[in-house]
């Protein structure tokens, strides 16, 4: 068997990235604090990179594209706008989570919802509600994986299974400071090689006549609406909110708000995240439309930007940004998964199963549990239900609709457990009947249906909190933090 | 002696960027609709749109910079 350049590249940089991992795990205690939350010690950049990693994943690399190749290169607008408000969600909401965590050593969201509402059923249905959404985000990493390898030569379901044994070795080995290690050295990579290739379709290889031979393929692809009118102002503003609202509720990104080493890290952390973060959605925006210019429409729309890369650049680059793709599909779906498998064994297994447990062997049982969620997740990339840019819009907007109980439960007092419930019920429920096509697109009268979900969502939430009782006002006074007064006592610093 | 951490904000402030920031990034959506010339492969339209991010962003780093401080 004669092995690729490209593919030679790939294995070089994936078992540099299983050495940072294991390099990683010589500082991993093995305990819960650290294997979740590197014990608390994260800075800025660090943070930052991670925040990028964790959301530049399949859907950048190739959902971006793929969706910008069919409706436009409009889709950048609403990314980019949703990045800018991210800012100031992660300046609010992470910062008040962030002291609340400290005070009351909170390391999941789940736990957060269980002694905020002081209701343990509340942080299970949290968590399976979350669930359902996060194996969503996992399988369309996992089905980026198989796309990607697939382009370097191994059939698409052998890649995928590939791609499941890698993460679960990796995860097995470093815990979240190998991941946010790794995390940085992946953010750095793909956002170099992703540049890279826009500055030389731009500037090497005309990039006006190349997005003119695209633009003769699919007229209106460069228009801010689209071929298909897909991006209107509604649309774009409707879609921003409603991944302006799921990204920060990522539970993954709300326990890296308990992990800040610092309030000002996390107010920094988001700005860094979206001055990142805006420019690699640009690069895969732009590659999608311009890969028209290049070469012929690819059957299915998530292989252009490596079939594009294929074409243009050198093997070596090549092989550098499938395997910076892989590396950050890979970042993404481990912290997923790693917030996942950390709520099951703390709000599951520790309540009701095993009381007595032991701060190592709660880690195993973690573990067991990431296996068993990326076998559910690589269970449903094996069917492959929709495209990567669908599932994984899925997947934050879903998020989007959890949000309630934890955005208005840290800064509203009169926010109730019944509001809560009956928030986590309908929200997702209504987002999961437009995605399945049960409710028509149609009664989205031109939103993003994510955006729909959202105000059902919160007004579910604000109107059944106004006639049902709330927690003791020791609990509120614990877990909430105030937003309209002048001034927090934060409690004592360490 | 263990130590008081207190933080203050200006929370009015942070909404009024927050809106501004809102009506910014709606608005402008209706103006560059019809810059559909092409620089360097990029519809002029996009170039704009940048340039209204850099604004964005200004105002974001202001809402998180100058709203917040923190005390010992």
């Amino acid at each position: 068997m004669v092995v690729t350049t490209a593919q030679a590249v790939f294995v070089i940089y994936l078992i540099g990235v299983l050495l940072i991992g294991v390099y990683a795990a010589r500082f991993t205690e093995h305990t819960p604090a650290d294997f979740y939350l590197a014990n608390r010690t994260v800075g800025t950049f660090i943070l930052g990179m991670t925040l990028v990693a964790t959301v530049l994943s399949s859907f950048t690399v190739f959902g971006i594209g793929g969706t910008s190749l069919q409706t436009g290169i409009g889709v950048f607008t609403f990314l980019s706008l949703a990045a800018v408000f991210y800012t100031f969600f992660f300046a609010s909401v992470g910062v008040a989570l962030y002291f609340v965590g400290r005070r009351q050593q909170i390391v999941t969201p789940s736990e957060y919802v269980r002694e905020r509402f002081d209701s343990t059923p509340l942080s299970v249905l949290y968590l399976v509600v979350t669930g359902i959404f996060m194996i969503a985000l996992v399988a369309g990493q996992i089905i980026g994986g198989g796309v990607a390898l697939d382009i370097l030569g191994v059939p698409y379901h052998y890649a995928i299974v590939l791609m499941a044994v890698f993460m679960l070795v990796f995860i097995h080995i470093a815990g979240y400071r190998g991941v946010i290690w790794s995390d940085t050295v992946q953010s750095i990579v793909l956002f170099g090689a992703l540049g890279g290739v826009v500055a030389y379709v731009m500037l090497i290889r005309d990039g006006d006549a190349v997005a003119a031979e695209a633009m003769a393929v699919s007229d209106g692809l460069f228009s801010l609406a689209g071929p298909l009118s897909t991006w209107t102002p509604l649309a774009v503003i409707t879609a921003a909110l409603a991944f302006a609202f799921g990204v920060p509720a990522y539970p993954h990104s709300i326990q890296r708000y308990f992990s800040a080493a610092d309030p000002r890290t996390m107010r920094h952390s988001g700005f860094v995240f979206a001055i990142v973060a805006i420019p690699v959605y640009l690069f895969g925006a732009l590659l999608g439309a311009w890969a028209l210019g290049v070469l012929p429409a690819p059957e299915q729309p998530d292989y252009v930007i490596p079939m594009m890369i294929e074409t243009l650049m050198h093997p070596i680059v090549f092989g550098i940004v499938m395997a910076g793709a892989i590396a950050a599909i890979m970042s993404t779906a481990d912290s997923v998964a790693l917030t996942m498998s950390s709520m099951i064994s703390r709000d599951v297994w520790l309540p009701y199963i095993e009381p007595d447990a032991s701060p190592a062997r709660e880690v195993r049982v973690t573990q067991a549990m990431l296996a068993g969620i990326i076998l559910l997740s690589l269970l449903l990339a094996w069917i492959q239900p929709a495209t990567i840019f669908a599932l994984i819009e899925f997947a934050v907007v879903g998020f989007a609709t959890t949000s309630a109980p934890v955005f208005l439960g840290v800064y509203w007092k009169r926010s109730t457990s019944l509001a809560a419930f009956a928030s986590l019920l309908l929200g997702p429920g209504i987002t999961v009947l437009f995605f399945l096509d049960i409710i028509p697109s149609t009664y989205t009268f031109g939103m993003h249906y994510g955006f729909i979900g959202v105000i059902v969502a919160y007004v579910i939430f604000i109107g059944v909190s106004l006639l049902t009782s709330t927690p003791t006002q020791s609990i509120i006074e614990r877990y909430s933090w105030r937003f309209w007064a002048g001034s927090n006592d934060a409690g004592h610093k360490r | 002696m263990p130590i008081e951490y207190r933080v203050h904000h200006r929370p009015h402030f942070f909404v009024l960027l927050l809106a501004v920031t809102l009506v910014i990034a709606i608005g402008h959506l209706f103006l560059i609709a019809d810059f559909t010339a092409l620089q360097w492969g990029v519809p002029v339209w996009l170039w704009m749109h940048l340039a209204t991010l850099v604004v964005l962003l200004g105002l974001a780093w202001i809402a998180i910079e100058w709203v917040f401080s923190e005390e010992i």
